[in-house]
Order: structure tokens, then C-alpha cells, then sequence
């Protein structure tokens, strides 16, 4: 009945407004094809780095959870692009992009994950290199079957259009002449003999299936003949392209790309089966990318880390070279903006929420949408402004290295502008060692001219403000909002789920007209819940999560104690840290653990070059920025970040019960040794000259 | 004060409380799920135009007119026990399953390892009657939920204590013949919420007189100190009466007028507010002072109705001066 009445509600295109429009975060990866291409955002297709997915060659699509990795590989699907088509929606392929047939694989939802569920009988333990070559079987047969049912549907009156578009020869003949063609060939070992027709084609190959799904789900036993006709890695995808297009139905300029989605929960069975974790079946995925066949390109779906440690493994086997067979995609570097490059995240932004926005019902969803909902940014005067209710004395600190007058005068400026005053302090702070100020001097504030040493502050003096005031730090507007989202989509959206969630319950029924720049506090509390939500979860992500936690927790604090108690301000930047890298590639431990909490989003790097030659090339650490208001600490970097030693990171390690071996004594014999050869280098300066 | 009135300062309250020191934002996150998952099955205001939870917080609030108090009041309700009706149905379960399963074991002395248990306690069983102290129990709920079959007569004892009949008792609820032997030798006294447990005893005390040759079970679902203490020196005193509560609220739970050592941090502060704001709440028949019925100074709040022995800032509507935020349904005139 309920289904009933939601079912007209929506027929008579009425929203359900006291619904949140946020709810299901995933919303690309459940839907139908129709819904798909109203809530697919195309903004990232202006990447040509993006459009590679739609190109021949080998591309790895990585990113973090969320990123938007599946939606941008759902368009490879046929029914997606069926719907563009025969809705007359806008096409959303460049047009040199645009031909193309595809084959998909989702490990999870396929059945390939079962390879962990049952030791194949008369495959001696622990030998992973025959488990790996049955599970290069499966994944062959099942890609095969789908490219099978991919090219059905493009002979199908539904399929005409995208099949005309793409040059297919659709002659009803052609599909029996090719699955006779395609089942005498040598990569099937005979399997596929007697096959005639492509109905017997498309059987065989599902029968094929159920016996491996029946066998690894204790309904059979091995199937015999399977021992003797395994199939080669990639082979017969490849021969069936090369069928395709022998047999005329394929142009030859039109490539076959075939998707392997969530690469990662490989990780997970090699786990199962494999005690020493070695990628065994991360290993199949890369022979079929390193097989240097242009007849089918692929495309590989990964959450980072799960590239991270297998591509250095697989390195060994020399299968594949990043840049020669494979093209990596990272969406989250795609994201970041460049000093010669305006990042596409805030219209990712833009395009995602007005989508959402008009798929729950609200008209008038304007362009910048962001910005429509959560008003313009803010800034550090505006919110001082805005929610400073204490006294703003209490803004000056009372112990002071200077004398009353001149406090009594940055208290007239906190009256009139709490962030000026805080600056002001550090300024004498920093200068009044070095020349005598006055009163006078002060009330004409000249720190206000140094506009650089102003910037770099300014977040620091915020935070300080909020901190002196007893009051926690705010966050609202569409700058806030599309910073701390940090080039994530997913984390955007979390966001906008918590405020929207906060805004209903201010309301007895939701919004019914959309609502134009949500009040700041109730953004701020959203935001502060979607910051709690994602500390938390990390300790729900596999592969040490709760280590992740506990570590992130002590460095928040740490940052947060630096920040507030560098009353001079002389290390504004201190919200993230840096390392040689040489010191680190020195501890693997700590190097591994690092690497992990980058992969897993709870850390972000780059390379950083720092003050003093000596240090040598350096890497620097941010906590992830949804993670700032958690520890009330700005997301800004700016300036130099803290200067830490390896030491350190072990003592943040082992306080927060991360668990390793600490600073090897390798790693010191190392460094000691370095600290010799550096020490003997200076005494052979030529001092005499 | 409305809904938007209140988030505003709700919201103000949680950025300046940014150690967490008053727990507001922890309480309001609290107060969110529990206002989505249980508060709405408060039955009282259901229905007949109450506002739903959040308004009813908001107008709750906005009884006062100072922020240290309205935020007081606000952190009242960490201490809130709310009983949905999952709890209610999980503590009937338990009832049965447990406490009076256990208890026929042991008058009918069944061992549970020797072979012919589960016949000697489907006998035990159907020499049982299942009786209701006030009809706020549900004894059709109960026999529903346990699956409890051809239990026809549901005897309720509150508005039968007056003229009470023994001989009528037994003859009628405990099915004795004309040769005085009992069908029924065993008699279950269910409530579900007891307070004071002054409704109670006089059940108690007259299903005791019945004789040792039927034995009595007390069962509350939920029972709070001074009820407990009562039935305790009554079980002491009869061989033939066992009582065996699902869930027994400790002392902790209760604010008294004077402090108590030991007691909650909270509850100085907590005593103060209700005293301060009692004016705004006092009068009609049933003022019993801020701490309630009995001075009990309790938090509980079952989703069938508010105790008139939990703090009356809860549930006392005074016209032009208090909303409560669980309006209380009573029998007698307010």
C-alpha cells in the first residue's frame, strides 16, 4: 500500500520532501540504467586523462572509496548508452570516443570471490600458481559470456541505435558464423567442440559456470574435464574479439573494452587462500593486462591500496610497466588542483548535488548549486563575526610579554575585530625581542600590511579565537564544504546527507521548496557529525583500520595542542608533518603503515621540498580534510609543515598502540652511518681557503 | 519557543561546549536517534493533535526563559529511561521464559536433566493462572506474545480488592472443585511498571492469604526501589510467595529531595532546576512536589504512559505555564 502511494506521489512528479535527498550515498551503483543517466555527472569526462576509459589501451581507474570510479565505468556499459540513445539524451562521450563494445566483470557480485570458499581437489596445498590458472578459467568464460550477451543485446531492436552508432554488422546470419568460428579455436582445448550455433555457444559457456559455481559451493565435485581444458589468461577474450571482427560484425577500428571492477576485494580471498598474502589472483588480472595483445584493452577498477603494495610485488614478475601496457588513472590526483590547473572538483560538486536535487523533486536547482544551497564562502572574519557570543577580551591572553597599555589596546581591537587582535599578539610576540613597540604603534596595527604573514596566520587565528572564546571552530559555506570534501565525492555527499539530515529535524516536514544558503549553524553541526562519522569509520576499513584510528587521533591532538599553544604564530602550518624520505624508506615499518594511511584516505601526501638542502628530498602528511572538524584544526595547508623525525612517528605509533617492531635497529645502524659519512663530509671542507 | 527556535539554540549550546564538558552535542546526537527509534511510540500523544517529539522538546524548553536553565533542563534528559514497546515486549518474554519457568521448577521440585522435565512443566503449567495487578500490564499482549493458549479468564485484580472473596478466588480463578482441589495451585501477579508498589501489595497481601497451598509468583516487568524493598520483606515472610522481578531499577536512577552520598554528579544541579522551576508546574489534585509521587524523583517514562513518581517536569501540563514534554494520562482529575 505505502508502495502504492509512493509510486503516484512520484508519478505526479511530487517530491517526498521529508525525505532525505542524501540517503543513499551510493545511488550510481544501485539503479537502473534510466535513473543512471539523470544522476551521472559527465564533468569528469573533460579529463582527457578520463577519456582513456573510453580509448584503446590498458587503464587502472583508481581512486579511493567513492571517488566515482564504478559510475565513470558504468558508462561503458552498452544498456547505459542504449538509454542516452533511445531517450535522445545528451550523449555524453566525446564523439572520438565514442565507438567501442564492451564486457564487464564485478568480482564481488560475479561469483569469482567463491574461488576462496573450496580447495580444488588434486591441486597439491598451497600450490596458488593451479588455483590462480582455474581462476583465470572462470574469469575468461565469464567475461566471454557477458561480451556474449553484450553483443545480443546490440543485435536486439533495442540495441539498433547504439549498434548503427558504433558500425556494428548486425546481419542476423553473422552471429551463428561467429560462434562457430570462435569454438574451434585452439585457446578453448576442445571444450567448445561440437558448437554450432550461437544459442549453443552462449550454453555451453554458461553450464561451464554453474560448475564451478556448483563445485566451490559444495554442490559437486571437481569436474574432471576441467583439468584438461583450462584456458590461458585473457586468451579467449581476445580470440573472441579477434572473431568478432573476422567474421564482419566488428569494424576493425572498434576496440573491445573489457571492465574488471573492484580489483580490491582480490586482496581479500588471496588472504584466504594464502597465508603469506602473496597476489595471487591480483596476479591473473595483471597477466591479462601485460599480455601486450591489442585485440582487447582493459579496464581495472581499484581502490588504491590495493595497487599500492600489488603493484610492487608484481613488479618482480615484470608483467606490467606502469605507462607501457597500462594507463593509470588516479582520480584523486585528477582532482587536485595545480598551480597551472584549476581543479574540476567544485563543478564535480556542482553537477552531483543539482542532479540529486532534481532527482528528489526541487526545481530552480541552480548551476552552482553549492553555492545556492549553502551560500558563499566564508571567511575567518565572517564567522568570527558571526558566532563569537563571549566576551572578545577574552581573545588577548592574559599573560602577556608586554605591558598592560598595549594589552588594553589589542582589547579595543578584539572589540572590533577578534582575528586582527589574535595577529596582533604574535606579532609582538615575534618582534618585541627585537625592537621596542609601542602603544601607538600597536593601535595602528602593522601587521595588517604584511599581507603574506597575514594569510599564512590568519587560520591559525582563528582557531585561536574560537579556542580563547571556548567555543568550537565553525564550518559553512560552499567553500568549506567543497574543501573539506577533499576531491571526494563520496565525502561531499556525506556532508550534504548530515546538514540536510540537520535541517530536518529543525523542521516538522522537510523542505518543500529548495532551501537557499542553510543557516550556517545548522551547516556547521552537519558538517561536525559528517567529520565524527568519518573518523569513525576508519576504524571499520579492513587491513588495520582500528590502527589507522587510533594513530589519527593522536596526531589530530598533536596538531591541535601545536596550533593553539604557538601563541606566536610561528609555525602556522603545523596541521601536517614532513619527513626525509630517505628516513623513512629506512624504516619499512613505519614506511608501510604511512603508505597504508594514504591509501586508505586517512593521510594525504605529496612532496615537499624543504627549508635545508640537508634534508633531503622530503614527502610531507595531512590528515584527510573531512577529518579537520573532528580536531578542530584548519584543513588550509599552509606554510611549513612541522618538521618531524622518524623517532617521532614511531612514539605517535607506539603511544597509539600501532603495532610494530619500532625504529629497527637496521634503520638506526643506517642513519648512524649516514650521520658519520655526513659529519666526515664537513670536517673535508676546505676551511684553509 | 518553536522547532526552528530551539535547534538554533540547541546548535549554539553544542559549538560552545567545545571540550564536551556539558556533553550537549553527545546528548543531542542521542536524543536524535532516540527521537527517530523509540519517542514516537509514546501512545499518550500519538494521536489528537500533540506535537511529534521534536516540537513537544521545543515548546518543553521554551518553558523557560533563561539559557543556563533551558540548557539544565535540556541535559535533564541524559538520565531519561525511555521503555518502548521492543522493551516492553522483550521484558514479557523474558517474564515467562525465564522467571516463571524457573520459579515452577522450583515448587514443583523439577530437575531439569531427568528425562520426563518438559512433561512435569507442561503439567506445571497448565496448573498455572496468569493474573494482571492493573490492566496497564496487558495480559492479552503477554499471553500473545509467549503463545500462551485456552487462557480464558484474565483476572485483573485493581477494582476487586475492596470486596474481596477468597472462596469466590478459588473457586472462580484458581478453578477449585467441589472437593477443594485446585486446578490452579499456581497464581502469577503480573504488572508492568511499579512504583511505590502501593497498588500492588494490596494484591500481593490478599493472594498470600489464599494459603500455602497455593504458591504465588510476583512478577513486575519493571519495579523501582521502594516497590522493590516492599515485596522483598513480603517474599521473607511467606514460604508460599516468591517474587522475581524481570528488571529492578537501582537507587542511582532516582533523585531524592536531599543528597544522597554517592549520588550522580548531575543530580545537585538537577535538584536545584526542579526546585527552581516547580512554580511554573505546581497545583491541581495530584502535587506531589517536584520530585513526585511519593518523592520518588524518577526518569522512567514506559511508551504507555508517564509514573506520576517520575519528576512532574516531565509529564504535568499546567495550563498558560508548563508543556510537558511526555504528558502524563491520569485516572484521577489533574
Amino acid at each position: 500500500m505505502a508502495a502504492t502511494i509512493l509510486e503516484k506521489l512520484s508519478v505526479a512528479g511530487m517530491k517526498q520532501n521529508s525525505l532525505n535527498p542524501f540517503n543513499s550515498l551510493y545511488r550510481t551503483e544501485s539503479i537502473s540504467a534510466s535513473e543512471f543517466v539523470s544522476l551521472f555527472s559527465p564533468v569528469l569526462l573533460k579529463e582527457s586523462l578520463v577519456q582513456r576509459l573510453f580509448e584503446p589501451g590498458n587503464v587502472v581507474l583508481c581512486g579511493l572509496q567513492g571517488s566515482g570510479k564504478s559510475a565513470l565505468l558504468n558508462l561503458l556499459e552498452p544498456q547505459v548508452l542504449i538509454e542516452y540513445l533511445n531517450n535522445d539524451r545528451e550523449w555524453p562521450l566525446p564523439q572520438h570516443c565514442s565507438r567501442f563494445v564492451s564486457a564487464s566483470i564485478t568480482l564481488r557480485s560475479s561469483g569469482a570471490l567463491l574461488f576462496g570458499q573450496r580447495a580444488i581437489e588434486g591441486v597439491p596445498e598451497g600450490n596458488e600458481r593451479v588455483i590462480g590458472l582455474y581462476f583465470a578459467d572462470f574469469l575468461n568464460y565469464w567475461i566471454v559470456s557477458d561480451l556474449l550477451e553484450k553483443i545480443e543485446l546490440l543485435f536486439s531492436s533495442n540495441g539498433e541505435l547504439l549498434a548503427s552508432k558504433i558500425g556494428l554488422n548486425t546481419h542476423s546470419t553473422l552471429l551463428d558464423k561467429f560462434a562457430v568460428r570462435l569454438a574451434v579455436d585452439a585457446c578453448w582445448h576442445g571444450a567448445l567442440d561440437g558448437v554450432s550455433t550461437f544459442e549453443r555457444l552462449k550454453n555451453v559457456i554458461e553450464v561451464r559456470i554453474r560448475k564451478y559455481e556448483n563445485f566451490l559451493n559444495y554442490n559437486s565435485d571437481f569436474p574432471e574435464e576441467f583439468s584438461r581444458t583450462k584456458t590461458g589468461a585473457g586468451e579467449p577474450i581476445a580470440v573472441a574479439a579477434d572473431c568478432l571482427r573476422n567474421v564482419g560484425i566488428l569494424p576493425g577500428d572498434v576496440p573491445v573494452l573489457v571492465t574488471i571492477d573492484q580489483f580490491e576485494d582480490l586482496m581479500d580471498l588471496e588472504q584466504d587462500i594464502s597465508e603469506s598474502r602473496r597476489p595471487v589472483f591480483r596476479r591473473v588480472i595483471w597477466k591479462m593486462l601485460g599480455n601486450r595483445d591489442d585485440r582487447v584493452s582493459y579496464r581495472v577498477g581499484a581502490r588504491l591500496y590495493s595497487l599500492d603494495k600489488g603493484i610492487h610485488s608484481l613488479r618482480g614478475s615484470a608483467t606490467v610497466e606502469e605507462m607501457r601496457e597500462v594507463n593509470v588513472v588516479n582520480l584523486d590526483d585528477l582532482l587536485q588542483g595545480r598551480e597551472n590547473r584549476v581543479s574540476l572538483f567544485p563543478e564535480f560538486c556542482d553537477d552531483v548535488l543539482r542532479r540529486r536535487l532534481l532527482e528528489a523533486g526541487y526545481s530552480n536547482v541552480a548551476k552552482r548549486a553549492v553555492r545556492q544551497l549553502f551560500g558563499p564562502r566564508a571567511t575567518p572574519e565572517m564567522k568570527v563575526e558571526k558566532f563569537i557570543t563571549k566576551s572578545r577580551a577574552n581573545v588577548v591572553s592574559r599573560t602577556v610579554p608586554f605591558d598592560r597599555e598595549i594589552r588594553d589596546v589589542l582589547i579595543d581591537i578584539a572589540k572590533r575585530d577578534p582575528i586582527s587582535a589574535k595577529l596582533g599578539e604574535a606579532w609582538i610576540r615575534q618582534n618585541s625581542e627585537k625592537q621596542e613597540i609601542s602603544a601607538g604603534e600597536v593601535a595602528e596595527e602593522p601587521w595588517a600590511s604584511r599581507q603574506w604573514w597575514k594569510k599564512e596566520r590568519k587560520q591559525q587565528a582563528l582557531l585561536q579565537v574560537f579556542s580563547s572564546c571556548g567555543q568550537k571552530m565553525v564550518w559553512y559555506g560552499s567553500g568549506d564544504i567543497v574543501n573539506l570534501a577533499g576531491r571526494n565525492i563520496l565525502t561531499f555527499l556525506s556532508m550534504c546527507q548530515f546538514v540536510w539530515a540537520e535541517l530536518l529535524r529543525s523542521l516538522d516536514d522537510g523542505p518543500l521548496n529548495l532551501p537557499n544558503d542553510i543557516n550556517p549553524l545548522t551547516q556547521t553541526l552537519g558538517i561536525n557529525s559528517a567529520s565524527d562519522y568519518w573518523f569513525r569509520k576508519i576504524k571499520a576499513e579492513p587491513k588495520g583500520g582500528d590502527d589507522r584510528n587510533r594513530f589519527i587521533n593522536e596526531l589530530g591532538n598533536f596538531f591541535r595542542e601545536q596550533l593553539i599553544h604557538d601563541r606566536n604564530m610561528s609555525y602556522p602550518g603545523n596541521n601536517g608533518f614532513t619527513l626525509p624520505l630517505r628516513s623513512v624508506e629506512d624504516e619499512p615499518a613505519i614506511d608501510d603503515f604511512l603508505s597504508d594511511c594514504v591509501a586508505f584516505g586517512v593521510l594525504e601526501s605529496r612532496s615537499h621540498t624543504p627549508k635545508s638542502r640537508s634534508r633531503g628530498q622530503s614527502e610531507k602528511w595531512y590528515l584527510s580534510p573531512i577529518l579537520s572538524p573532528h580536531f578542530q584544526i584548519p584543513a588550509a595547508h599552509t606554510k611549513e609543515p612541522y618538521y618531524a623525525k622518524i623517532g617521532e612517528i614511531s612514539a605517535w605509533m607506539e603511544k597509539s598502540g600501532v603495532v610494530t617492531s619500532g625504529i629497527s635497529v637496521e634503520a638506526k645502524t643506517i642513519h648512524r652511518a649516514r650521520q658519520e659519512r655526513r659529519d666526515t663530509d664537513q670536517l673535508q671542507f676546505p676551511f684553509e681557503e | 519557543m518553536t522547532r526552528v527556535e530551539f535547534r538554533e539554540v540547541l546548535q549554539r549550546w553544542c559549538l560552545e561546549d567545545p571540550k564536551g564538558t556539558d556533553g550537549i552535542e553527545e546528548l543531542k546526537r542521542d536524543l536524535e536517534y532516540l527521537e527517530q527509534e523509540l519517542f514516537h511510540e509514546y501512545e499518550v500523544t500519538e494521536h489528537g493533535g500533540h506535537a511529534n517529539f521534536g516540537t513537544r522538546l521545543a515548546y518543553w524548553i521554551g518553558n523557560l526563559n533563561n539559557d543556563p536553565d533551558r540548557k539544565g533542563l535540556y541535559r535533564l534528559l541524559s538520565h531519561l529511561f525511555f521503555i518502548g514497546r521492543a522493551e516492553q515486549k522483550a521484558a514479557y518474554r523474558t517474564a515467562y521464559s525465564k522467571h516463571i519457568m524457573q520459579w515452577l521448577m522450583r515448587v514443583a521440585n523439577i530437575n531439569p536433566f531427568q528425562g520426563n522435565a518438559n512433561q512435569l512443566l507442561e503439567f506445571e503449567l497448565a496448573a498455572t493462572r496468569y493474573t494482571e495487578v492493573t490492566d496497564s500490564f496487558g495480559i492479552r499482549a503477554f499471553c500473545t506474545t509467549n503463545l500462551i493458549q485456552t487462557e480464558a479468564l484474565r483476572y485483573k485484580w485493581e477494582g476487586n480488592t475492596t470486596n474481596w472473596d477468597a472462596a469466590t478466588f478459588r473457586r472462580e480463578v484458581l478453578d477449585e472443585d467441589n472437593n477443594g482441589n485446585l486446578r490452579r495451585r499456581n497464581l502469577v501477579l503480573l504488572e508492568d511498571f511499579v512504583g511505590s508498589g502501593s497498588q500492588m501489595l494490596d494484591a500481593v497481601d490478599l493472594a498470600v492469604s489464599l494459603g500455602p497451598d497455593v504458591n504465588v509468583l510476583l512478577c513486575p516487568l519493571f519495579i523501582c526501589p521502594e516497590g522493590d524493598r516492599e515485596a522483598r520483606i513480603r517474599s521473607n515472610a511467606a514460604n508460599h510467595f516468591s517474587y522475581s522481578p524481570v528488571m529492578q531499577f537501582d537507587e542511582r536512577f532516582f533523585i531524592s529531595p536531599t543528597a544522597v552520598a554517592g549520588e550522580h554528579p548531575d543530580f545537585p544541579r538537577i535538584r536545584r532546576l526542579l526546585e527552581k522551576i516547580h512554580p511554573l508546574i505546581e497545583g491541581g489534585p495530584q502535587e506531589y512536589g517536584p520530585f513526585g509521587y511519593r518523592q520518588t524523583g524518577g526518569f522512567i517514562v514506559p511508551y504507555t504512559n508517564c509514573p506520576d513518581n517520575s519528576v512532574p517536569a516531565i509529564h504535568k501540563r499546567r495550563e498558560n505555564s508548563w508543556q510537558p514534554l511526555f504528558l502524563r494520562s491520569s485516572r484521577l482529575p489533574v
